[in-house]
This record gives C-alpha cells, sequence and structure tokens, in this order.
C-alpha cells in the first residue's frame, strides 16, 4: 500500500485507489457501529465498482454525499456519531474517498450535477484527511 | 444546464496538492470584491461593465436578453410574499465569475441582494471553498473568524466554507454594524441566487426538513435573524432537492425557491 507522501505524485486514478485502501483499512474502527459500518461498507464498494467503469451505480454513490432523501447520507451519519471522533474520521475518511471516486468519474457517467461535497474532493484537501487517518494510528 | 464536473475526465491525469501560494491571497482581493460589491447591488438591467471603478454608476449596457431572473414570474414581486424580487440574475452570476477569474463551469458561485434599510446599495457574493482557492481569496477563517457564528457544523473540508456560508457571513457583519432591531428588519428580504441546478447542499439545508441533520447555515442565519426572509434560488433548477419516501412511494417536494423565515422553512 502506498503512503500519503507518496499521494501528491500519484495520478488522481491511483490518488482515489489510495484513498479507498485508506477507508477500507479504518473501517474496522467502526465495529462498535455495525448498522453503519455496513452501510459505509456498501457506499465503498459502490465506490470501487464506479471506479472501475460502472457508472450505473453512479446515482448511488452520489446518495452518500448528499442524499436527497434526506435520510442515508454522511451528514446523516455525523449526527449520530456526535461525539464518537473516532467514527467521525472513519466517516470522513469514506467520504473523501467516495467524493473523489464521484468527482473524477462524473465525466463517465454523463456530467451530472454535483453537490460541492464531491466537487470539492479533490487533492488540494489531503492534509485533513490524513491527519484523521493518523487519529486512528493509521 | 450545468455540469459540475468541470475541466472534463480527470482520470489518469497527475494532481499536486495546492501549493502554499494557493494559501495567499491576491494582491487585488479586496478591489474585485468593493466592484462586485457594487456591481451586484445594482438594479437588474443596467449593469456596469466598467471593470475599472464600479462606483461610477456606469453606462447601462447589458441586453434585455442577459438577464433572466429565475424566479421573476410576477412583475418583480414575488408570489408567496408580495415583498420585491431581490433576485441576481444569471449576468450577475457570469460577472463574478468573470471578475474572480473563475473556469466557465465551475462551481458553486452564489450572489445575493437585500431590501435592508442601509444594505440595499450593497451586493454580496461567495464561492466554495475550492474556487476560493483558485480565485486566491481569503479563507472564511481569516475573513470572519474561526468562530463565526455562522458556521458549517462540518468540519470535514468538503462540507464547509460554502458560498452560502460566506455570504451570509457576510451580511450578519453588516447587520451587527448596522445594528438594526428584529422590528427595523421585519418584512425585508435577502434574494440569494447560486449556480448550481441541484440547488443547496443537504450540509447547508441541514435543520430545515429533517431533524436527522444538524443545523446548517441557512438555519442557524434565519435563526439569530428570524423576522428576515431569506428567499434563495438555483440557476436552472430547484433551489432545494427533496425527494422522500412516503409511503413507499418517492414523492418530490423539491423547492423551486428555498424560503426561509425564523428558522423554519415557508410555502412558496
Amino acid at each position: 500500500m502506498s503512503n500519503w507522501n507518496d499521494f501528491p505524485d500519484m495520478d488522481e486514478t491511483s490518488q482515489a485507489r489510495f484513498l479507498l485502501d485508506v477507508a477500507h483499512t479504518a473501517l474496522p474502527r467502526l465495529d462498535h457501529r455495525p448498522e453503519h459500518q455496513a452501510k459505509i461498507a456498501d457506499y465503498l464498494a459502490t465506490a470501487e465498482a464506479v471506479l472501475q467503469g460502472d457508472v450505473s451505480r453512479f446515482a448511488h454513490l452520489r446518495r452518500f454525499l448528499s442524499d436527497p432523501q434526506m435520510t442515508d447520507d454522511s451528514d446523516v451519519y455525523l449526527y449520530e456519531f456526535e461525539g464518537d471522533a473516532p467514527a467521525i474520521a472513519v466517516l470522513e475518511l469514506a467520504a473523501y474517498a467516495c467524493g473523489f471516486v464521484a468527482r473524477i468519474m462524473a465525466p463517465a457517467a454523463g456530467n451530472p450535477t454535483l453537490p460541492d461535497s464531491i466537487i470539492d474532493a479533490d487533492p488540494s484537501i489531503a492534509d485533513y484527511f490524513e491527519k484523521q487517518a493518523a487519529t486512528l494510528g493509521l | 444546464m450545468t455540469t459540475a464536473a468541470s475541466g472534463g475526465n480527470t482520470m489518469g491525469k497527475k494532481s499536486k496538492r495546492k501549493s502554499a501560494s494557493q494559501d495567499v491571497p491576491r494582491d487585488d482581493w479586496s478591489e474585485r470584491r468593493a466592484f462586485l460589491t457594487a456591481f451586484i447591488a445594482q438594479p437588474l438591467n443596467t449593469g456596469s461593465d466598467d471593470d475599472n471603478d464600479a462606483s461610477d454608476g456606469g453606462a447601462a449596457s447589458s441586453g434585455p436578453d442577459e438577464h433572466t431572473n429565475p424566479s421573476d414570474t410576477s412583475g418583480g414581486r414575488h408570489p408567496s410574499t408580495n415583498q420585491p424580487d431581490l433576485t441576481p440574475d444569471d449576468a450577475t452570476l457570469a460577472k463574478v465569475r468573470e471578475k474572480l477569474e473563475l473556469p466557465p463551469t465551475d462551481h458553486t458561485i452564489g450572489a445575493a441582494r437585500t431590501s435592508i434599510p442601509g444594505l440595499e446599495a450593497k451586493g454580496y457574493f461567495g464561492v466554495s471553498s475550492r474556487l476560493r482557492g483558485i480565485a486566491k481569496q481569503p479563507r472564511l477563517d481569516a475573513l470572519y473568524g474561526e468562530d463565526r457564528p455562522i458556521k458549517s457544523p462540518n468540519q470535514n473540508p468538503q462540507k464547509r466554507d460554502h458560498a452560502e456560508e460566506d455570504m451570509l457571513n457576510a451580511i450578519h457583519k453588516d447587520l451587527e454594524r448596522l445594528g438594526l432591531s428584529d422590528t427595523d428588519l421585519e418584512g425585508h428580504v435577502i434574494d440569494v441566487l447560486i449556480s448550481k441546478d441541484d440547488g443547496v447542499c443537504t450540509t447547508c439545508s441541514g435543520g430545515l426538513l429533517s431533524y436527522k441533520y444538524k443545523d446548517g447555515v441557512i438555519k442557524q442565519f434565519s435563526m439569530m435573524y428570524p423576522t428576515l426572509t431569506l428567499r434563495i434560488s438555483a440557476q436552472g433548477g430547484n433551489a432545494l432537492q427533496f425527494t422522500p419516501v412516503i409511503d413507499g412511494k418517492v414523492v418530490d417536494k423539491s423547492r423551486k425557491v428555498l424560503i426561509v423565515r425564523n428558522g423554519e422553512m415557508v410555502d412558496e
């Protein structure tokens, strides 16, 4: 597995794969919230599929970043994780990975309009997530 | 129709993190800001094209075709409140984009005008965090302080420092300076236009529709100024996407114009 020092020099597809790896590695830290863990694992699996070209699942991936039904996105989980810093770190790493994949795959998915949480998921904000990963010992 | 995935397919492109210079505001940002605050405040159809001096009341030169007010369907008054519709037009957002030298399809950009006494001659604009880096504008922490009263409840950089947070803090700063009471603000409006056809994100709209979200910047602002009416429109689409499942069916309860008063959504 690459590390954060390599991140700036990777191409964006490799960066996306790295972020997905980090998010997967962090997921066991959510063992105390199995229901959320399963949902986030599903979103990460969706991101993997979209990154491999299955854009039919793009809408589901997008939902994790901004759910028009307002029931199942990362902001809802954040509310439910209040005060649980490790859980929030896992959630944010997953949201960054999924947003990053959605951003670079949006053209292949037909250029849908995107929420800022996807548009802004670019390499320039990686430092924050490197720190979040560090809080989990990653 | 907007396309948010700017810059085309970026797959395979090498992408470095931001350079340190992106944290340094450009020398002339305050000049550009001053120009835009004056430009946005001008009545529609009389926008100045003189980029060198915004205060000279430059000649009206934009043709009527360039001004399309997305919510102006009632002769300049908003149907729900019968208050004047001050919503900035597409040309206004285009001017913000041009003045900040932002790419033509990147989002999010917002502009606002208000009827609040003392602020009628001032317009407001805001851009999302990534665009602020591109435009080399100061970050919100530098502009309004880290402990600003209107702040995204989410520390994730994907979900904070959005255009809405920028504009509402700028307005709040001016309102604090003016010291107006709730009675003074009664009946006044702030009209906002944002550049994306999928409208306000769930972080910024938090607390308006679902208890499952922390209060976002719109609700925070509205609760601070309960007698003000905040109306938000989105270029080419709904200001708020909301499609809940009711009795097993997806129901479209999206809002063309998001109207908020006293921290609550108001029906059109």
